[in-house]
């Protein structure tokens, strides 16, 4: 009887104990979070030009079927320009996605900023930058990321200095900003602005004398 | 008279029955009469992360844990035996930076490690009496689990190593047969989990012992 009633709270103790708590708190799955890239080998101090994308891309996924806008955004680009101008490089055009240059651009680098919204995944890039104002769609390893309704904020830097054979300009840094949409609109911008100072500062390399 | 005798046979049986020598009510374990009791012990397990976890991975003490002990006495007060317990630690971070390979990530994260340990034991009381302080030592085996979480993007990993893990503690007899004890044992795993090389963490046991 003893015996029984003992074994009774064994098993009742590893029951217990193997309820453990699966639960990952919100703050981890929608919480503001930036994640930088840098290309293998990269020392950005052979680069000192860059052009960069007068509008933010707003891609918009919701439906299944994704909408491309641009949007004016002189607080995040502004936030980007400023940044680069502290590490040294110097800004040679900015370029409008709505009438892209025929021409190549006399710049080292090219910079895309770009928002994602939707329920569809934000591949992280980590293979080639791709045009003017168009987002990338890079390899989906080793990262990435759900968008959804919290939206992912993506600059992407791309090698103007080093054509590659056919329509391919390698990647060389992309950070991502990870929940930049709230419902309080109003911090939209202050959450995207402080993911872009966050990618500058986590990339120290990103540096040209 | 036959009333006077039964009466007098009934007293008798009575006190014999009261003054007869018997253990007493509270019985030690592995007393005078009972070298070769074994041991059946359940209960809660709470740990608290040492050295390189606690600075690594996850510094949170881990309350969720238990497990059971089998014991039998082998000689004198020396008790030979098995134990398994689990333990489970979690963490969320508000905000880190972890660096990998090409990838530098600053966010918050969640971190989790659940470990299983096996151990065959040896464990020495000291007295025969309602508190007795034991000692002991497990060597054995562990599974890790780990899980890092960042963003929606889970990292789990498993990994298995050697254990040894010596333990101090008290037994209290509260009734016949049945103990509570108490005791403390610093885990030390031969393994690696992300970030830590032999994770080690000191745990405090507490729970209910029946023994027969």
């Amino acid at each position: 009887m003893v015996v029984s009633r003992t074994l009774g709270w064994v098993a009742v103790a590893l029951v217990a104990s193997g309820c453990g708590n699966d639960f990952i708190p919100s703050v981890v799955n929608t919480g503001t979070a930036v994640l930088t890239y840098q290309a293998p080998d990269t020392d950005f101090g052979a680069f000192s030009t860059y052009a960069i994308v007068n509008k933010m891309t707003v891609v918009n996924d919701t439906t299944g079927v994704p909408v491309y806008t641009f949007q004016s955004a002189p607080e995040i680009i502004g936030a980007v320009e400023r940044n680069m101008k502290s590490r040294g490089f110097v800004l040679v055009a900015r370029i409008d996605p709505e009438n892209p240059p025929v021409v190549p651009i006399d710049a080292d680098l090219a910079i895309n900023v770009s928002v994602f919204t939707g329920t569809d995944y934000a591949w992280f890039p980590c293979d080639y930058w791709p045009w003017w104002g168009i987002p990338g769609y890079g390899c989906d390893q080793p990262w990435q990321w759900v968008a959804y309704r919290v939206g992912t904020l993506l600059v992407e830097m791309g090698d103007l200095a080093h054509p590659q054979p056919g329509p391919v300009i390698p990647r060389l840094w992309a950070g991502a900003g990870y929940s930049v949409l709230t419902p309080e609109n109003a911090r939209n911008i202050q959450i995207a602005v402080g993911a872009v100072n966050q990618a500058f500062a986590q990339s120290p390399y990103l540096v040209t004398p | 008279m036959i009333r006077t005798f039964a009466r007098a046979a009934t007293f008798l049986a009575l006190a014999a029955t009261l003054l007869a020598p018997r253990p007493a009510l509270a019985d030690a374990y592995l007393d005078a009469w009972h070298p070769y009791q074994t041991y059946w012990a359940v209960g809660w397990s709470a740990a608290i992360p040492t050295t390189s976890l606690r600075s690594n991975f996850i510094s949170n003490p881990g309350l969720l844990g238990g497990g059971f002990d089998i014991r039998i006495g082998v000689v004198g007060r020396l008790a030979v035996g098995g134990s398994a317990t689990w333990n489970w630690f979690d963490q969320t971070i508000s905000s880190l930076t972890i660096q990998q390979g090409q990838l530098t990530f600053t966010g918050p994260v969640y971190r989790r490690l659940g470990a299983f340990t096996a151990l065959a034991t040896v464990h020495y009381y000291f007295t025969q009496s309602a508190v007795q302080p034991f000692v002991g030592v497990g060597l054995g085996g562990v599974w890790f689990s780990t899980l890092q979480q960042t963003v929606n993007r889970p990292q789990n990993t498993s990994t298995s190593g050697l254990v040894v893990a010596p333990e101090v503690g008290f037994l209290f007899n509260v009734a016949q047969r049945l103990g509570l004890y108490l005791s403390g044992r610093y885990q030390f795993n031969m393994t690696t989990i992300p970030g830590v090389k032999n994770p080690q963490w000191a745990s405090v046991q507490a729970g209910l012992a029946y023994y027969f």
